[in-house]
């Protein structure tokens, strides 16, 4: 039963369907209604709009730095001078003309704890002259070129695990660029099969964002034979 | 009235996400260029390059294995490892890890030989491959530098035989 339906329907019949704060709005041309629900949407959208702008902003960007850092990190590098010496003899190394001596009869050290079956240890000898300035603005590097292969060198950090006693007298690239006098021997770990090779020193120059513009290298072939006991 | 209530919700609502986004992108777009910063850009082209089956010594069963050799030439303002890490191998089409660089563990082994080309030289480079065969669609295979890193190298194609 609805009570109140005639006089809901009498209210509706006789009702300008308005109420006072429902009334026109004669500036905007507007009803109060639609007007309130625009203000209403309007702060949201104006903060959409602005994230909206600032995301876009951001992608740019991060998309215009990136493309910029991929041209600066692509630094090329020259095919590297290399020069070979012969063994056992004095030669100048490096912009600062470093003397080098390397010994034509390297050592096999077998194989060690940690290392694969088929691998072993080989120490090449080095003698560096001192020199009067440092440079910084380098960084060396010692390989072992076995047919077409390149063996970095086992600096003494590595070393220091399986064998202390050689570490303490293990010589790393970096010390191309130092400037005291340094004699030591330069470990590689390489194939059982290696019985011969080219000791390479690397010098490296750095550019002002300190990468690796240009190598200069120094060659000297030499072979190994067992080590001989006792001598560190 | 209701209408527009749920438009202007609507709109709180997208701009909630709008700020999610701007955060998330910004959050990627520093991890990106950190990462950016420490990754070498490369310079380095592969020649000769040559491949056949062969059966290493601890191969699985359902996999096959080839030899693949070729000259690197190296002029990025880094040393090229000679390893799955630097220089990697994937199948032009279907799964990624169709094909991989075959590097057996060995619990035993702590120091392992690292041949590389060094910065500025030429170099001999060997890796044994190991290819799933069912998941393998097609025989091209990609060789890439630096595969897992921000600005890989594609150094071209090879055909399985």
């Amino acid at each position: 039963m609805k009570r109140n339906a005639p006089h809901s329907d009498a209210w509706n019949a006789q009702a300008p369907e308005r109420e006072p704060w429902q009334e026109p709005d004669h500036f905007s041309g507007e009803t109060p209604e639609r007007a309130g629900g625009g203000s209403a949407r309007l702060v949201p959208l104006v903060i959409c709009a602005i994230l909206l702008a600032v995301l876009l902003v951001e992608g740019v960007f991060i998309w215009g730095k990136s493309a910029q850092m991929q041209r600066n990190n692509a630094v090329y590098v020259p095919s590297a001078e290399q020069n070979v010496y012969p063994a056992d003899e004095s030669f100048s190394f490096g912009p600062l003309q470093r003397a080098m001596k390397v010994s034509g009869q390297g050592e096999d050290m077998g194989r060690i704890t940690g290392a694969a079956q088929d691998e072993k240890i080989v120490r090449v000898a080095l003698r560096m002259g001192a020199v009067n300035d440092a440079v910084w603005d380098c960084s060396g590097a010692f390989y072992l070129q076995c047919g077409g292969t390149y063996y970095p060198n086992l600096g003494g950090y590595r070393l220091k695990q399986e064998h202390p006693e050689w570490a303490m007298r293990a010589l790393d690239g970096y010390e191309l660029c130092e400037s005291g006098m340094e004699e030591g021997w330069v470990y590689f770990l390489v194939p059982e099969s290696v019985s011969e090779g080219t000791f390479w020193m690397h010098w490296l120059e750095k550019d002002e964002d300190y990468n690796n513009e240009s190598v200069q290298a120094a060659g000297v072939p030499v072979s190994f034979a067992q080590e001989v006991a006792g001598n560190d | 009235m209701i209408e527009d209530t749920r438009k202007g919700m609507g709109l709180w609502v997208l701009a909630g996400l709008l700020v999610l986004a701007v955060l998330g992108v910004g959050i990627w777009g520093a991890v990106h260029l950190s990462a950016l910063n420490m990754a070498p850009g490369w310079y380095a082209s592969m020649e000769g390059v040559e491949i056949e089956p062969v059966q290493p010594e601890g191969a699985e069963e359902g996999y096959n294995y080839y030899r693949l050799r070729f000259v690197l030439t190296n002029n990025s303002n880094q040393d090229i490892f000679i390893a799955g890490w630097n220089l990697g191998v994937a199948p032009a089409k279907g799964d990624r890890y169709a094909v991989d660089v075959w590097e057996p563990w060995d619990e035993n082994v702590t120091m392992e030989t690292e041949p590389c080309v060094p910065v500025g030289c030429i170099g001999d480079v060997e890796l044994i491959l190991e290819v799933d065969p069912e998941e393998m669609e097609g025989k091209t295979v990609q060789i890439t530098l630096d595969p897992y890193g921000e600005m890989p190298l594609k150094l071209g194609e090879v055909e399985l035989p």
